[in-house]
């Protein structure tokens, strides 16, 4: 029978990863979360990446999975078992000192040249160097046009582009939570369904 | 029964990922600090049990559909064709919904309660929660019958497969919009976590309240003028029919003329009915998972009075043998039809509390998640996350 849980558990989806990094992250630098405290984290999503890295020699890793999901962040597994989760913050500034590194699969490095560098304008392209094995990166390079084109279709729906560029990425930080629609004319819509209901109705789910 | 007891997670952190229901009224923890333990075997039990009864109720609706027993099910008449439609056609994909089952600890047997198959719950406790207690208290993650998350995520990506417009290389992206009323984070954020399984399976996703979504002869659009071709709605048919029958009829048009796909799919409603379980016994007569249930109250053993789609422990009566009542709940389901099932024993911990077993089910068994109470259960019931037993492998 199949495995019951989940081998690679933490980035099964960005909320894991998110949780993941709550539950972990004292000293970690704290977690932000869109949306502020006034509002429902749910709401505010943006387009990013998920990726694991595994270390494959001291201080050498590969890209072992990689996904879009509306959370970005990355989970390291060390060769001495453990892991770690880094949030934004840190993988940015990571991508930035790439430069600096002196491993020549420094995480930095490793990072820019994949999907989440190619969406923050890092390469042009994932370099298949830095992935664990050629399903990893062929699965990359299938996930990169659906995404781009899921965001053109997106960009193309809403009627502008949406986009937020920052460090001269292409889609990072694109939101999609409180976009403003552009309006269209409304025809013989017919809209209001249950909206005689109120919040005296209990949950709707059993 | 065997329960570990856990630190339980601060509610902080639950804000944080967008669990905001971890506390019933009354200030009482929703979720328990407490984990079930259950051995690989019992686990693969409910498992095998979810994966053989879907079998039998998707006989069961064919027997429903082939004989027009939809009244017997109390189905309103505005909504047979579209269980038709959906039923006839596979790209009406059933994406999740969760059996509700009596026993599997304790070496008591495995029995059928029902099936939430329309518009399930503990969607979020199952497939996060308990998997965050778990870490939070250092425990193996993987010890738990979980893949709720990528099982769902799977079905997407099945569900698109499955349509000759969205299937292939340069297919369009398909768009799915998700909608629940306007009336509580439980729903609606269970709803955005589904939301979320689809975004990542490559959906172009959208979230509108069900009051703001747009119907014209067309399709289904947010308030925008976007259009979707699926709608995922956490909005129980029944109430559709019931509530905004003209919007019963306009979906049944957009069924008609290939205009959009619900989910879950119309058909979930003959699953959802409680009336099916009379179906069941009826095609399937002492089949060790099921429970014996009539229309009429049973005769020389204790049985459970349900009402055929009613929720949540609501309009529940236990009665004894000779008909007494020993227990009771009311609520707002009185008109439909009632059923009587056979009593089953539920696992006991060692406070009274008995423990009822959920298992998703999304083209495959994939998340088991517990309530527990002492007596009837409920929506306030609290939820328990589960762990494989140490010492008890994967066989």
């Amino acid at each position: 029978m199949k495995q019951p849980g989940r081998k690679s558990r933490m980035i099964a989806g960005g909320v894991f990863f998110l949780a993941h990094t709550l539950l972990t992250g004292c000293d970690e630098a704290p977690v932000t979360t869109t949306g502020g405290t006034d509002g429902n984290v749910m709401q505010e999503r943006k387009a990013g990446v998920m990726t694991e890295l595994e270390e494959t020699a001291p201080g050498d890793y590969k890209i072992m999975r990689e996904y879009p999901s509306s959370t970005t962040g990355v989970v390291v597994k060390r060769r001495d078992g453990t892991s770690e989760t880094l949030p934004e913050d840190k993988v940015r500034g990571l991508m930035d000192g790439a430069g600096q590194e002196r491993n020549m699969l420094g995480m930095g490095t490793v990072l820019s040249a994949g999907l989440l560098g190619y969406m923050m304008g890092k390469n042009t392209s994932p370099n298949p160097f830095v992935y664990g094995n050629e399903a990893v990166y062929q699965q990359s390079l299938a996930s990169r046009l659906p995404l781009e084109e899921r965001l053109k279709e997106e960009e193309r729906r809403t009627g502008s582009p949406r986009s937020s560029y920052w460090y001269g990425s292409r889609y990072y930080g694109y939101s999609y939570g409180n976009r403003n629609y552009a309006s269209s004319s409304p025809g013989a819509r017919k809209t209001g369904f249950f909206s005689r209901m109120t919040s005296s109705f209990r949950s709707f789910s059993g | 029964m065997h329960t570990l007891p856990v630190n339980p997670i601060p509610p902080s952190i639950f804000e944080q990922v967008g669990f905001y229901w971890y506390q019933s009224p009354g200030d009482l923890d929703y979720v328990a600090d407490e984990l079930v333990q259950v051995t690989a075997g019992e686990g693969e039990a409910f498992y095998r049990a979810a994966e053989e009864l879907y079998g039998m109720y998707v006989q069961a609706a064919q027997h429903v559909i082939d004989q027009k027993l939809f009244e017997l099910l109390d189905i309103p008449e505005n909504l047979v064709e579209m269980i038709r439609l959906s039923w006839e056609d596979d790209r009406h994909f059933h994406l999740l919904g969760r059996f509700d089952l009596a026993g599997g600890l304790d070496g008591i047997p495995i029995k059928l309660i029902e099936f939430n198959a329309d518009t399930p719950s503990t969607i979020f406790e199952t497939a996060l929660i308990q998997w965050m207690i778990l870490r939070h208290n250092g425990l193996d993650e993987e010890r738990q019958f979980n893949r709720l998350y990528e099982t769902v995520q799977e079905s997407f990506i099945r569900t698109r497969n499955i349509h000759p417009a969205f299937a292939g290389a340069d297919a369009p992206i398909p768009c799915v919009l998700f909608s629940c009323l306007d009336m509580g984070l439980e729903d609606e954020n269970t709803t955005r976590l589904l939301e979320e399984m689809a975004y990542e399976a490559g959906f172009i996703t959208g979230f509108e309240y069900a009051h703001d979504v747009c119907f014209d002869e067309e399709g289904i659009s947010n308030h925008a003028g976007d259009r979707f071709d699926f709608w995922y709605k956490l909005l129980p048919y029944e109430y559709i029919a019931m509530e905004e029958p003209e919007l019963a009829e306009l979906l049944t048009g957009l069924l008609r003329r290939d205009k959009v796909i619900l989910m879950n799919p119309p058909y979930s409603l003959l699953f959802q009915s409680k009336g099916i379980l009379k179906v069941l016994w009826d095609l399937f007569p002492g089949h060790p998972l099921l429970l014996e249930t009539s229309f009429e109250p049973l005769r020389g053993t204790s049985c459970v009075e349900k009402k055929t789609f009613s929720r949540e422990g609501d309009n529940v009566r236990i009665l004894d043998k000779a008909g007494n009542e020993l227990d009771r709940r009311d609520g707002d389901y009185v008109s439909y039809r009632s059923i009587f099932q056979e009593f089953a024993d539920l696992p006991t911990d060692g406070e009274g509390r008995l423990y009822q077993a959920g298992v998703f089910f999304s083209w495959e068994p994939c998340g088991l998640g517990f309530r527990r109470e002492k007596g009837i259960i409920h929506n306030l019931s609290q939820f328990a996350g589960h762990t494989i037993r140490a010492g008890f492998p994967e066989s």
